[in-house]
């Protein structure tokens, strides 16, 4: 195992100023084949141990939509190389665009390829600082990591869950990101925070998601009437059987 | 707390819905890198319908932990006077809010408040658990863990430094953790050499238009460090003024006035 190592503040804040003072895509970012050279000093010793091998990412580039076919694949293979880091770890800036801008730079121009506007570099290669929940969900590399965390074997982080106990430990991982809508309407949404929510959300969109036609239709209709609910209705004080119920009749509603 | 939303039964606090004042609660809380201990005190409503309501175990208050930043969103449950909780203080990091409503615990199908707005007449309501009872008090805080709120320097959100460009306007970049106003090269060299000898002029000249804009954009980058750092010296400060212009020059002890003694001194030595 080897220490991660990471960009300075320095370092990060000249990398996005050069961004955010040009009026043009910076030449960097628009050829994946010029890689960005950082000299040692630019780097801080983390505590983050990570294995010496680093995860193959794979990326269909076939369209746009099969571009997202690997995402629960590749959350899986970045959730197990950097592990279980604390959510501040996770919160820091600089542990992200590190990764894009070294070890996951290919990965990152063959996930994201539309780029048109600096600020769409800022998503995907930065965090969109400002951008609320959305900030650490658009980062290419990010969005991985915290899409594993909230969503792998929840009922080892909180006992509440044990109803939803299953062999396969990576089932909810599957489900938010079987499709980009789902990923947005669970996770920047400030009830997707909560992990009781987004587990029997999640959970019950498994069991309908099989019989729609249009998956994103279903999400769509699902968020609307569950925005509508949390109104006048507290959801994460009523029992997990309530809630899954709930959740599970909201949804069935929908389809 | 008076809010107003349309809900479908008479909510306490929730404009004239009740005709009864909400008491709030005392949230304090003692932040350290290993925990974060909050201590809420006077959980009561000074409503005798709900109080007895929670007593009776029918309502509870409910209490939420928000942290947009690390992604916590956790939910407890109290029908005590006073709840303390410890949290993980790695779990923690910029702005938290503390939620604190009543909500219904058990379904009560004759749900019939007192003092309720004549509109509703003699009405009564099926409430079912989980159901909002009363509106929410919402508490901010800050957790920087780096940060000392008594010296609140400017220097801990705002940095000055030499841009790539030769000459020309200044740019202040407000999407970092900390704001950063970039100087022209030529600009640059003409601030080495009045930094240490007239502060007050650079105050006035640069740090107040920048810190009057941070302070309307403080909420779009409410996850950023300076936002809730800029917060929380205002809260501090206790500045109640609502212009944004008015706020910055109180935060800076009005740069303008200090400018004009000290340019005026330094002329006057000649």
């Amino acid at each position: 195992m080897d220490s991660l190592k990471i960009l300075n503040s320095s370092s990060l804040s000249k990398l996005r100023s050069a961004l955010l003072n040009s009026e043009d895509i910076p030449e960097l970012y628009l050829n994946s084949d010029i890689r960005p050279i950082f000299t040692e000093d630019c780097f801080v010793n983390t505590t983050i141990k990570v294995p010496s091998t680093v995860p193959n990412l794979k990326v269909d580039i076939t369209s746009d939509r099969t571009r997202a076919k690997d995402d629960a694949k590749n959350a899986l293979l970045i959730y197990e190389y950097l592990g279980s880091l604390s959510r501040t770890q996770a919160s820091d800036t600089r542990l992200w665009v590190t990764l894009t801008h070294s070890i996951f730079w290919d990965y990152t121009f063959a996930r994201w390829p539309s780029i048109s506007k600096n600020s769409y570099i800022l998503e995907h290669w930065f965090e969109k600082k400002g951008g609320g929940l959305g900030a650490l969900r658009r980062n290419s590399i990010s969005r991985l990591w915290w899409a594993a965390y909230l969503t792998v074997a929840p009922w080892e982080r909180n006992s509440e869950l044990d109803v939803f106990k299953s062999s396969d430990r990576e089932k909810y991982t599957h489900i938010l990101l079987s499709q980009q809508q789902i990923f947005f309407d669970v996770l920047e949404r400030s009830y997707g925070s909560s992990d009781k929510v987004r587990i029997c959300l999640l959970d019950a969109l498994s069991h309908f998601l099989p019989k729609v036609k249009s998956k994103d239709n279903l999400s769509k209709s699902v968020v609307k009437k569950l925005s509508l609910l949390i109104k006048h209705k507290q959801l994460e004080s009523i029992s997990i059987n309530s809630l899954r119920k709930e959740l599970y009749d909201l949804v069935e509603s929908c389809v | 707390m008076s809010t107003y939303f349309s809900y479908p039964y008479p909510v306490l606090g929730n404009g004239d819905d009740i005709g009864s004042e909400i008491h709030d609660p005392i949230v304090e809380c003692d932040i350290s890198d290993e925990t974060l201990k909050i201590n809420i005190s006077d959980l009561y409503t000074n409503y005798q319908y709900i109080d007895d309501l929670i007593c009776d175990n029918k309502a509870i208050w409910q209490i939420r932990l928000l942290c947009p930043r690390t992604y916590v969103r956790q939910t407890y449950t109290t029908k005590d006077k006073q709840w303390v909780h410890h949290c993980l203080g790695q779990d923690f990091e910029g702005t938290v809010n503390v939620e604190i409503q009543v909500v219904a615990n058990a379904e009560m199908p004759n749900y019939k408040p007192i003092a309720m707005h004549q509109d509703y007449s003699d009405t009564s309501f099926h409430i079912k658990p989980g159901e909002t009872l009363s509106s929410q008090a919402t508490y901010t805080f800050n957790v920087d863990k780096d940060y000392d709120p008594l010296k609140a320097p400017v220097s801990s959100i705002l940095k000055i430094r030499k841009g790539v460009h030769k000459e020309g306007a200044y740019n202040a970049i407000f999407e970092e953790d900390f704001i950063t106003v970039e100087l022209s090269e030529k600009d640059w060299s003409e601030y080495a050499g009045i930094r240490d000898r007239i502060p007050s002029f650079l105050h006035a000249s640069i740090v107040l238009p920048v810190i009057a804009e941070a302070i309307s954009l403080m909420d779009r980058f409410e996850s950023n460090i300076w936002s809730s750092r800029l917060k929380e010296i205002i809260s501090n400060k206790e500045i109640t003024s609502s212009s944004s212009y008015v706020i910055a020059q109180e935060i800076l002890n009005f740069p303008l006035q200090r400018a004009f003694l000290d340019i005026n001194a330094s002329l006057d030595k000649g």
